[in-house]
This record gives C-alpha cells, sequence and structure tokens, in this order.
C-alpha cells in the first residue's frame, strides 16, 4: 500500500477522528461478526441435536407402533373375535411365511411397518400356567394344555446375537395379547407380542 | 494542542458499537427462543412415554379378565370355578361371602391369579390389581398388597372398569364388581 500511496498513510494517521472511526467500525464489525457467527453455530449445532434427537424418537416409536399393528393384523386375528385376540393358527403360518427372508411376504412385512431401515425380531408366546396337588391332579390352569412361541426376524436366527451386539441401539416392548386355539376356542389364553428393534 | 478524539468521547462511533450490542442481543433472544422450542419437544417425548405406559396397563387388564381359568382347590374335578378371569373371580368372592369355599380356598386361588397376571404384566413394572363387589366388603387383590401405599415417585396408570351382574340376584339392577389395575415402572 505504502508502495502504490506514498504519501496516504500519514495522512490517514494524522486524521484522528478518521483512525477512531475506523477502530470504532472495527469494534462493531467484530462484535457483529462473533456474535453472529455464534449465532450460526448455535442455529447449526441445535439442528444437528433436532435431527438426531427426531431420528432417537422416532424409532423410540417404531417399536410400539410395530407391536400394535401386529396385534390388530387382520390375518392374525382369530375368527369371530374381538381385535386384540390373536389366533394360534394364523400366527404359526405367519411365522413360517416371514421365516424365509427372501419370500414375498417378508417384503411385504417389511414394507408394510416400515421396516426398511432397522432390523426387527417379532416374538409371540401364549403363557401357560397350571398348578398341581403333590399327587398330580391339577388346582389351576389358565391358558393352553401347553406353551407356544412363535417367531421372525430381519436376519437368520443364528446372527440375531451379533447384531445385537454391533447395533447403536436396540429397543424392546412387550404389549400383552390373547391367543386362542382354533380347536378349544373357549380357553383364551393370555400371551404377549414382544418387538425388538435395533439399528 | 487540540483534545484527542477516543472512542468514548465520539458519540456517533459509540451509537456504531451499540447498535452492534443491540443486534447480538437481538440474536441471543432468538437462539433463547429457540432452545425453548426445542425443550418443548422434548416435553412431548416425555407425554409419549406416560400415553405409553397407560396403554401397558389397559392392554393388560383386557387381556388378564379374558383369560381362561380353571380352579379346583382340591384337584378332585368337584367345585371347581371355570371361566374367564372376570367370571372367575366374581364367582369366587361370591361363593366366599355365602361360604361356598373357605377363605384358605379363596387365598389359594388369589395366589393362583397373581400367578397369571404377573406373567401379562410387562416385565419391570410394579402392579396392583382390585375386585371387589360394590354390597360386600370382600375384596381381591392382587400384585402390591393393600396395606402397603403405592409408590408415589412413580407415574401411576390406571385401567378401571365396572361389571353389572346380574346373575348374583340381587334384582334387576344386579351387583357391579368394580376392577382396578394400576402399574408403574420400577
Amino acid at each position: 500500500m505504502r508502495f502504490l500511496f506514498p504519501n496516504s498513510r500519514g495522512k490517514l494517521l494524522q486524521d484522528d477522528e478518521a483512525v477512531v472511526g475506523v477502530k470504532e467500525d472495527t469494534l462493531a464489525l467484530a462484535v457483529v461478526l462473533i456474535g453472529f457467527s455464534i449465532f450460526v453455530a448455535s442455529i447449526f449445532s441445535s439442528m444437528l441435536w433436532v435431527e438426531e434427537s427426531r431420528k432417537t424418537n422416532e424409532f423410540h416409536d417404531d417399536a410400539p407402533r410395530i407391536a400394535d399393528e401386529i396385534v390388530l393384523l387382520p390375518n392374525l386375528r382369530a375368527p369371530n373375535a374381538e381385535p386384540g385376540i390373536l389366533s394360534l393358527q394364523a400366527i404359526e403360518r405367519m411365522a413360517n411365511e416371514l421365516s424365509d427372508l427372501e419370500s414375498e411376504a417378508s417384503s411385504e412385512f417389511i414394507r408394510d411397518h416400515g421396516l426398511e431401515e432397522i432390523g426387527y425380531l417379532v416374538v409371540i408366546e401364549t403363557i401357560q400356567i397350571e398348578e398341581t396337588t403333590t399327587g398330580g391332579e391339577v388346582t389351576f390352569t389358565a391358558g393352553l394344555t401347553e406353551q407356544h412361541t412363535f417367531q421372525w426376524s430381519s436376519v437368520n436366527p443364528d446372527s440375531i446375537d451379533a447384531e445385537l451386539s454391533a447395533a447403536q441401539q436396540v429397543l424392546s416392548i412387550r404389549r400383552p395379547v390373547n391367543i386362542i386355539d382354533e380347536n378349544m376356542p373357549e380357553r383364551v389364553a393370555p400371551g404377549f407380542v414382544q418387538v425388538v428393534i435395533w439399528r | 494542542m487540540s483534545k484527542a478524539t477516543v472512542i468514548s468521547r465520539d458519540i456517533q462511533g459509540f451509537e456504531a458499537i451499540f447498535d452492534a450490542i443491540l443486534f447480538l442481543t437481538i440474536l441471543s433472544i432468538g437462539a433463547v427462543l429457540l432452545q425453548t422450542t426445542l425443550v418443548s419437544s422434548l416435553q412431548e417425548t416425555e407425554a409419549d412415554s406416560i400415553t405409553e405406559t397407560s396403554v401397558q396397563s389397559r392392554a393388560s387388564m383386557e387381556v388378564f379378565l379374558r383369560t381362561w381359568v380353571y380352579f379346583d382347590a382340591d384337584g378332585d374335578g368337584e367345585d371347581f370355578i371355570r371361566g374367564d378371569t372376570s367370571s372367575a373371580v366374581n364367582e369366587a368372592i361370591h361363593q366366599l361371602r355365602t361360604g361356598e369355599i373357605s377363605q384358605q380356598e379363596f387365598e389359594q386361588f388369589t395366589t393362583a391369579l397373581n400367578s397369571v397376571l404377573r406373567s401379562i404384566v410387562p416385565p419391570g413394572h410394579g402392579y396392583r390389581f382390585k375386585a371387589s363387589l360394590d354390597d360386600s366388603s370382600v375384596t381381591m387383590t392382587l400384585g402390591l398388597s393393600a396395606d402397603e401405599s403405592l409408590p408415589t415417585s412413580r407415574n401411576l396408570h390406571f385401567a378401571n372398569g365396572d361389571w353389572v351382574v346380574p346373575a348374583l340376584g340381587a334384582g334387576d339392577s344386579g351387583i357391579t364388581l368394580k376392577f382396578e389395575l394400576v402399574i408403574w415402572i420400577r
């Protein structure tokens, strides 16, 4: 600058008001820039936090949503029963269909329940309780004559443990349901639908 | 010699800095408002969690009352109680009131029902179930005993149901059997 305008520096420095004006402007600009930078950084980090929270919340909502959807699936409902009372035979059919991960039924299940980006394990189990006397006579029984467990998942059953260990987040929810064996419909059994999801 | 110009004496320049600080203050208020909005969204998540527990309470109650049970105190196949839990509880309370079953048999039935309810209520939850007839002092309590107070430090979720039982012979109006299930996360 001094090379290009050899006389300018001296004149500028001699003008006290100009120097102070520049200082003031510089100070004001610094305050604005620092303030604005902090604000932008704060907005940016807040947005990142909101996005992460939104994803986490969605994930938290997924397990109960999926469990509720399974409980209310029309093709699992026992004949002539209220919604939420499932048929043992229908559950067995569905578990068999969905055990083949390459099947169209599996793809449809993933599509219908929005499971494209998360791993899942669904377990449906009946609860059976029986108490007997020391002589073997039954004094109390609830549910079916034996316990039944069905399950299907997004991965091979053998690799579920490895998937869960490697997952960033795992959530599980259990919804109580009633299950009916169509061969003895009067014996409404207690049971549950357990949904485990991970990502 | 003229007095040197400094920032503190330059009112116009000071106004510029004051404007900048004012601008910074407005940005800070904006940031605080933004954070407030974000905290509100967290409170909604908490509300969702409470709703979820309420759903568990209602579902557990419904499943328990629909469950089929069979009870025969001595296992001899006579004088048994059979049917869905709501009917069986009603019958057991009625039989205790009329003396058809003893207090010991009633407690045996209560213990057995408790094992059913314990397996229905999701793990990690505490519970208390009460069933009572409106015209008698007989009450069946499962889970946390009636002598113990409910944990007030937890969110309690109630599911209630009244069931009118005309078969008990108290006239056309029948007798009301009241059910109440409270659950909480331990």
